[in-house]
């Protein structure tokens, strides 16, 4: 099955054995999401559970906390990752911060889902790739989905938190990638980064869609220069696994950081400062980011914006010549 | 037991760190019960009324209507009538502790952390290893090889001979620094010898006629600054006389700047300074620094940086006497020039003998660079340039 | 075609400014009005005809005289716990203001003028429903049992604060009391309401939620986003306003166009009450009335007509933007000398009672002060506590690093 497909049955299974459970976002309800993955939810678990809120992102996250303090558990979704900014206030000031500054008497364990990233020429409003916004606030975690395996044991994960997860999706790859899913439920823990390529030469790091243009780059290094990269998909960002990070690059002593989000700010300078903080003595090349361009992604030129696999191959090569 | 007690202008709140007095509602002398508002102060954000914080009778006002109070500065006194109730200890922070920082200047050193690192387990000081890498980074093979270098001949199977009454002088610092190196030339390089001589009568007349003027400007004119000068002329004609061979002999590195250094006797034995990229200098540049370096050698005030680097060497044991000698190399180069005394000499000219100021030239080269033909080539040329001199103003 | 007469159509000034409307609700009127707001539906289907009937709602008058007609629904004891309440409120803000002007504590905002808005909502609604305040509502923590020793503890942010120190001095909160703690964003909480409300819904409790909120907030987005939300879901959700003339220093006609917020709520299709936020009695049967009103049909907002009698805050001087003798016309439409004036004139309170009251409040207050003024600071580690449900080691290993510098701290 496909991502979409994952997490559709996820949702499906645990609203069947949770009753708290409930989901709601725009046209999430009756018509089961833009992308389908509330589908049939409605029907089978009734409106109360599965339902259409208007058009208001802040109010969606805001409703859902209030859902969350009284023991409800909400699955929000923001139709794009591009629109989550109206409900920033909500997730920065309330949603991270409910139960610090409550003193642990109040949590909000909400779980925030939108799809997010580029390559469908969705231009400005349509690819965006915010995580970097929410790394920064500390309360939050976040995961980024790559496979529909992945989906599954993220989401499940999520749901079962305590504190408020988002969680990215890569529209790209929605439907491209199939894969056999198991049946039963199993969660992928948070903060468990995993090495998908072993390799010796270079450490190569990724998430979400971008991890298989990352795997396709070390493929193809392997059979052009003979080169042995070693692949990581951090999985989440917040808890962050720097134990197989920083052990991967005291290895390798070479490190590319690859993402779709700008450059400047982006996840992979703080992974950067990590790797320079952790495995500095070991370092034979700066860590190099492969990225996004510093500009808003767009519509035309979304290729060349993009960091696909030829890019990351010249920047594996790059780190591995200096 | 009455204490008196300062109260200081409070945080008023959001970053207020001043106030300006408006008014005094109470006076000096007069007495204050708990949180009775004492004095109006106006700040950027609100004009706020102050109540006094214990009750008591208020002694000193610090400031008068229109002055501005500072944050944490005395506003008022109180003389209190009790003692006070301990005020929460604030927090403190340790003083940092007070360790000596030993200040490294590794900066300017290329090296990629990895190689540091390397360096500093094989307890080599990074500072002393010369680059080979890109841009002249110092790669891992440097540090290994600089590391495994002392290589002390393995010949050294006679044991040195130690009689009763012997004088012992240790050998130290440049003195022990030279033997070394030229054990290690030696051991290195195939030296051969090549000799020649050559006629000074144009040298001699060039000289008088620069003399005049370099004394002049202060500058005592010897023949060495002519030779340097005539020695790079020769080696843009052979360019491999100015090279350095890779250990393995790999490869040879043809240098393209003429450093010529010149090998000198001092107190403190035997030195070498370095006079840079004589191929692009001229004569009267190279009689300048030339006797600007001789200066700082007299004074004992050569740099490192004036001593490293050379590609090739001159030295001139003239003044002391002898006609002939077969120099040591100053390894990494490949050749290095002797000069001796110019003497007058009986020669053969068209087929009669007449005297002529002669000048003895003692060459060693690496016979792993430079052959017999090559050897001839480069003195040849070398003497060319002296016998016509002008050519090299 | 002529536009049918608007026979309905009951309208009167705004309170803009500080004029109160003259017309005043009396008993049978009112049940006219819920009469009428059932047919409203039915008509505005019709005639497309819109009721407004947003007069202020009073019972009480400044002079502690009940409306002619008139009879109390809430037994004596509740009005004389809620007169006490109030004035424990008002006293306690005094206090904590005297202690920030000296230093003591970092900030503090008082709720002068407006007791009578948390006081009498509290006593209407039950302990297990869940409120909402903004920050000026703290009547409800008295009504509801909090101590004043906790509530000083938390001002001073110590070791006992229940906040553990993290919050600003006035962002109270208990879980104990159903009362979700305050935060300072400006009506972020009102969705949350509304999706309390919904999940109680779901759960099918017989409570509420509710969430207050000043005349300020009605322009935020969050306003917007959790009436339409409750309207769209009908929860039991009561949307609390204490219209109280001022966001600061910002005036109404700074602040919307239209006749107060009450307009809005009927913009939504939320029922919609407009009361004398400084009468007892007409915001304890309004919020009584609404909160039946949420359980059976939907949210309700209720717009308080009050007025702010002290600054914003201490980092407010509200002498720079109010017009002199504002306060003074105020003054006499005092909730609490109101409440007071009534209770003498009912013959259920007198000086001696009023002497003792104070006196006991002072007493309480000057002690948890003291209290509060020997607690500790919270322990170092609570820094790096509450941010996620376990602590990280990221953070372990940050406050490792900090407590080089703080080696005396115990934890």
């Amino acid at each position: 099955m496909n991502i979409i497909q994952a997490l559709n049955l996820t949702l499906d299974q645990q609203f069947a054995k949770d009753d708290r459970l409930i989901t709601f976002g725009e046209d999430c309800g009756a018509f089961g999401g833009v992308f389908r993955v509330t589908e049939g939810l409605q029907k089978k678990f009734g409106e109360a559970r599965c339902f259409d809120t208007p058009l208001c992102e802040q109010g969606i996250v805001g409703f859902a906390i209030g859902c969350a303090q009284k023991g409800l558990k909400p699955i929000c979704e923001i139709q794009f990752a591009d629109y989550i900014f109206p409900a920033f206030d909500q997730i920065v000031n309330e949603l991270a911060k409910m139960r610090s500054r409550t003193g642990n008497q109040y949590t909000a364990p909400v779980v925030i889902r939108t799809p997010y990233g580029g390559g469908i020429h969705g231009g400005y409003y349509h690819s965006q790739s915010p995580e970097a916004l929410f790394l920064h606030t500390p309360g939050i975690k976040v995961a980024m989905i790559s496979s529909p395996k992945d989906a599954k044991g993220l989401l499940t994960s999520a749901i079962k938190s305590e504190d408020p997860v988002i969680l990215f999706e890569p529209k790209r790859i929605y439907r491209a990638i199939k894969e056999e899913v198991p049946e039963e439920e199993y969660e992928i823990p948070f903060g468990q980064a995993e090495v998908s390529r072993a390799g010796s030469d270079v450490t190569l790091v990724g998430w979400g869609a971008q991890h298989h243009q990352n795997m396709q780059a070390a493929e193809e290094v392997a059979e052009e220069y003979d080169l042995d990269v070693e692949v990581i998909n951090l999985r989440t960002l917040n808890p962050l696994d720097l134990e197989t990070l920083s052990e991967s690059v005291r290895k390798t002593a070479r490190c590319v950081v690859a993402h779709e989000a700008p450059k400047t700010g982006g996840f992979g300078a703080e992974l950067s400062a990590l790797i320079m903080e952790h495995c500095f003595l070991h370092l034979r090349a700066p860590v190099w980011r492969c990225t996004g361009l510093d500009v808003p992604i767009p519509h035309t030129l979304e290729e060349e914006y993009l960091p696909d696999a030829y890019k990351v191959k010249q920047a594996l090569v790059k780190t591995v010549e200096y | 037991m009455s204490e008196v007690v300062t109260v200081t202008l409070p945080d008023i709140g959001e970053g207020v760190v001043e106030g300006e007095v408006v008014e005094w509602l109470k006076s000096e002398g007069d007495p204050l019960t708990q949180d009775e508002p004492v004095v109006v102060v106006m700040t950027d954000k609100a004009t706020v009324e102050l109540p006094a914080p214990h009750p008591g009778i208020l002694k000193k006002q610090y400031h008068k209507p229109g002055e501005t109070a500072l944050k944490d500065h005395p506003l008022y006194d109180i003389e209190v009538k009790e003692r006070l109730e301990q005020k929460k200890q604030k927090k403190s922070q340790a003083p940092a502790p007070k360790k000596k920082i030993a200040k490294k200047t590794t900066g300017g050193i290329l090296a990629t952390p990895a190689t540091r690192q390397l360096a500093k387990e094989l307890g080599v000081n990074i500072e002393k290893i010369s680059g080979t890498g890109k841009e002249g980074r110092i790669t891992d093979q440097d540090v290994i090889l600089f590391h495994a270098k002392p290589s002390k001949p393995s010949v050294l199977k006679t044991p040195t001979l130690h009689m009763k009454d012997d004088k012992e002088v240790p050998i130290v610092g440049v003195p022990h620094m030279m033997a070394e190196k030229m054990v290690e030339s030696k051991t290195v390089v195939p030296h051969f010898s090549f000799f020649d001589q050559l006629d000074a009568t144009r040298l001699i007349q060039l000289r008088d006629n620069v003399k005049p003027k370099a004394e002049k400007e202060g500058y005592t004119l010897t023949y060495m600054p002519f030779f340097i000068k005539a020695l790079s002329c020769a080696l843009k004609k052979n360019p491999n006389a100015n090279s350095s061979v890779e250990p393995d002999a790999s490869q040879l590195n043809i240098h393209q700047h003429h450093n010529i250094g010149v090998a000198s006797s001092t107190k403190t034995g035997l030195v070498v300074f370095v006079i840079r990229d004589v191929q692009e200098k001229s004569l009267a540049q190279v009689i300048k620094e030339y006797n600007q370096m001789v200066l700082k050698m007299k004074e004992g005030k050569l740099t490192r940086e004036d001593m490293i680097h050379s590609t090739i060497t001159i030295s001139n044991f003239g003044p002391l006497g002898g006609r002939w000698a077969t120099p040591i190399i100053n390894y990494p180069e490949v050749a290095i020039l002797g000069v001796a005394k110019i003497r007058k000499e009986p020669i053969v000219k068209n087929d009669q003998v007449t005297i002529c100021p002669r000048l003895n030239i003692s060459w060693s080269f690496d016979h792993r660079v430079i052959d017999g033909s090559a050897a001839a080539k480069v003195s040849n040329d070398f003497i060319a340039m002296l016998e016509n001199p002008a050519q090299i103003l | 075609m002529n536009k049918p007469e608007l026979a309905w159509k009951v309208q009167n000034s705004s309170h803009i400014g500080v004029v109160h409307p003259n017309f005043v609700l009396r008993d049978k009127h009112l049940a006219l009005v819920y009469e009428l707001r059932d047919l409203k539906e039915r008509i505005d289907r019709i005639l497309r005809v819109q009721i407004m009937a947003f007069e202020t709602i009073q019972y009480l008058n400044e002079q502690g005289d009940l409306a002619k007609g008139y009879s109390p629904k809430v037994a004596d004891d509740v009005v004389i716990k809620a007169y006490k309440t109030m004035v424990v409120t008002r006293h306690v803000d005094e206090r904590m203001l005297t202690l920030q002007r000296q230093g003591i504590i970092t900030f503090s905002l008082s709720s002068l003028g407006e007791e009578c808005c948390s006081v009498a909502a509290a006593a209407a609604l039950s302990s297990d429903d869940w409120l909402y305040p903004q920050y000026r509502e703290v009547g409800v923590m008295f009504w509801r049992g909090f101590s004043i020793q906790d509530f000083v503890h938390h001002m001073f942010g110590n070791a006992k604060d229940l906040n553990k120190g993290r919050q600003m001095p006035n962002h109270f909160g208990s879980r104990e009391l159903n009362v979700v703690t305050v935060s300072s964003p400006i009506a972020t909480k009102i969705p949350h309401a509304a999706g309390c409300g919904y999940a109680m819904k779901l759960q099918k409790e017989p409570t509420i939620s509710a969430v207050f909120f000043g005349d300020g907030a009605t322009s935020e987005g969050d306003f917007h986003a959790g009436m339409n939300f409750a309207a769209v879901l009908k929860v039991p959700t009561l949307f609390f306003c204490r219209n109280n003339a001022y966001a600061i220093s910002t005036s109404l006609d700074h602040q919307f166009h239209s006749d107060g917020i009450a307009p809005k709520g009927e913009g939504y299709g939320v029922a919609t009450y407009r009361v004398d936020g400084n009468d007892f009695f007409a915001v304890y049967d309004t919020v009584a009335e609404a909160r039946k009103h949420c359980l059976e049909k939907g949210p309700v907002l209720i717009e308080a007509m009050t007025y702010r009698m002290g600054a914003h805050s201490t980092s407010d001087d509200p002498t720079r933007y109010r017009k002199k003798g504002e306060i003074k016309e105020w003054q006499e439409k005092d909730p609490v000398l109101r409440l007071r004036r009534y209770l003498e004139k009912q013959g259920l309170w007198d000086d001696k009672k009023e002497k003792k009251l104070w006196e006991g409040v002072k007493k309480e207050v000057t002690e948890a002060i003291g209290v509060a003024k020997k607690t500790p600071n919270p322990p170092l580690k609570t820094l790096i506590e509450d941010v996620y449900c376990e602590v990280p080691k990221t953070l372990q290993r940050q406050i490792d690093d900090l407590k080089e510098f703080f080696p005396e701290d115990p934890s």
